[in-house]
């Protein structure tokens, strides 16, 4: 098989790549390799892993078809990446509905095995993934889509929504409704799962 | 300001950014992922320089005759096929052998003995067969039988191009250009190398999934010579663990030989129907056949279905004019 060098300079702009890319297709892979790791992570912990892989490289192929389309005043691909990304995750709901449906069943750890800093950590993050899984699911799609690119993509307002095509607005709005309903499940009284 | 410090509570986020951190790292599966991108993008660069190459004139103009033949043709073939379906197998008991491949073999001699197309001056329409259904295929010998000019042969054409690797044969027919397709090696052996070299990376999925699903791509493509078909065929029948599963009929009611492999990692079924005659594939279709997994999928759930017009191409679920179509959940992913 051919050794591919991609042609295109690390330090080179996403929207660069891009127009470089309809000339020189390797350029995408440059992009490609910038963000399949965020997305991938992404898309792992909605979805799980043998989705997110599928997903995310059908992301990719579906962004490569489409670069004529990008919108190069968007110097990073992310946003764009994300909102092919998100389309995709929409036939997958089930999927994922079913995933945080488990994680919310999931067993809590027992704290007396705690004795370091990083085992109470571990034991609290633990503690409160069943809520957050509970939390999350019963977000609404769009509320759901902002938060965890918020928290998990670390995008900032702009960029989520120019990958939900929304107005910034309306981010900040599904950001502060989808963060109470966190709150407020965090701060409910630990059950006992037993 | 930035995003995080509207985000009062920061052992709120930092409980949200713990959520499922395992699941996030995983690099073999983002090594996958880019050499599956890369092998797209690989496929799509050969496309563009084959494009950029001076067409050969005449042996486009063939070609573009019979992509651009009316539907009513095409139609035409599936009534004639189904018209002599007495000579097919439809409602006959099914070969007893458990072994695939000397009904794989024969099959492929069928294929590569089948009566090419013949066109009739004056528009008069497709001169059928026997009861062979014609083959739209782009081999030489088709082409001589379609018109009578003078083709340049293959080996001329295809001085400039180089024989596949592994990965870009995988990448399945409608991935390379013509001259890449007339490279592609007519002996089964080397493609089986080829084709389990690309699968011994397929994660999740056993060594010969890969060959059996592109193999079939291969036989299904109008696009591909002839011989090469022939040789996706035999090969098939030396993958591990092929069934001969008996006779039936597609969504379109044409009968035809099953042929099936479970892939022993997925628990997925791949079940292929083929034309006997012929060697045309007329079905694909892959379902479960375990419970669980991540999408809980029921056993015996369609994930995936196409249905092949005597041309070669997908018939489009969405037009199909019969109906009820199986229910198919791509998304289904099985244990």
């Amino acid at each position: 098989m051919d050794v591919v060098h991609d042609a295109a300079p690390t330090e080179s702009t996403d929207a660069t790549l891009i127009v470089d890319s309809l000339k020189n297709p390797r350029a995408f892979m440059t992009v490609v390799q910038r963000h399949q790791r965020v997305l991938y992570g992404y898309l792992a912990r909605r979805v799980g892993p043998d989705l997110a892989e599928d997903i995310a490289a059908e992301t990719f192929t579906r962004a490569y078809a489409q670069r004529k389309r990008f919108d190069p005043a968007w110097s990073d691909a992310r946003p764009w990446l994300f909102g092919i990304a998100s389309n995709l995750l929409r036939t997958h709901a089930r999927s994922e509905s079913r995933r945080l449906r488990a994680y919310a069943r999931a067993a809590q750890p027992d704290h007396a095995t705690a004795e370091d800093d990083r085992a109470v950590a571990r034991a609290d993050a633990e503690l409160t993934a069943p809520r957050l899984a509970a939390a999350i699911e019963s977000l609404s799609e769009g509320d759901r889509d902002a938060l965890l690119m918020f928290a998990w993509a670390d995008m900032g307002y702009d960029e989520i929504a120019a990958a939900l095509d929304i107005p910034t607005g309306t981010v900040r709005s599904r950001l502060n409704r989808a963060r109470r309903l966190v709150q407020a499940s965090l701060a409910e009284p630990e059950r006992n799962p037993s | 300001m930035t995003p995080h410090d509207d985000f009062h509570d920061a052992h709120d986020l930092a409980a949200l950014r713990s959520f499922a951190i395992e699941d996030a790292v995983d690099e073999d599966r983002i090594t996958a992922i880019e050499q599956r991108v890369r092998t797209h993008v690989l496929a799509d660069e050969a496309r563009r320089r084959a494009r950029l190459r001076p067409a050969p004139r005449r042996r486009t103009w063939w070609r573009t005759a019979l992509r651009q033949a009316p539907v009513a043709i095409v139609s035409a073939f599936i009534v004639v096929g189904l018209s002599f379906s007495g000579g097919t197998p439809g409602g006959e008991p099914a070969s007893a052998s458990t072994d695939a491949a000397p009904f794989l073999n024969e099959t492929a001699a069928n294929m590569m003995s089948e009566q090419p197309i013949g066109v009739v001056s004056g528009g008069g329409g497709p001169v059928g067969g026997g009861t062979a259904a014609p083959d739209a295929s782009n081999s030489g010998a088709i082409a001589t039988n379609v018109v009578t000019i003078d083709i340049p042969s293959p080996d001329a054409e295809d001085q400039l191009a180089e024989a596949p690797d592994s990965q870009t044969l995988a990448a399945g027919p409608d991935a390379l250009p013509d001259e890449t397709l007339n490279t592609v090696p007519a002996n089964e052996s080397q493609l089986l190398q080829l084709l389990r070299e690309a699968g011994s990376s397929n994660q999740g999925r056993d060594v010969d999934y890969l060959p059996f699903r592109v193999a079939a791509s291969y036989v299904a493509s109008p696009n591909v010579p002839v011989e090469v078909r022939a040789a996706f065929l035999r090969m098939i029948g030396q993958l591990d663990g092929i069934d001969l599963g008996g006779t039936s009929s597609d969504v379109v009611g044409r009968p035809g030989t099953v042929i099936a492999r479970l892939d022993t990692e997925s628990g997925i079924r791949q079940q292929y129907l083929l034309n006997p005659d012929n060697g045309r594939l007329l079905e694909h279709r892959e379902f479960t056949t375990t419970g669980g997994g991540i999408g809980s999928c029921p056993a015996g759930m369609i994930i995936a279905l196409e249905v092949f017009d005597d041309s070669g191409v997908v018939v489009d679920p969405q037009s199909a004019p019969w109906a009820p179509w199986p229910v198919v959940d791509p998304s289904c992913t099985p244990a």
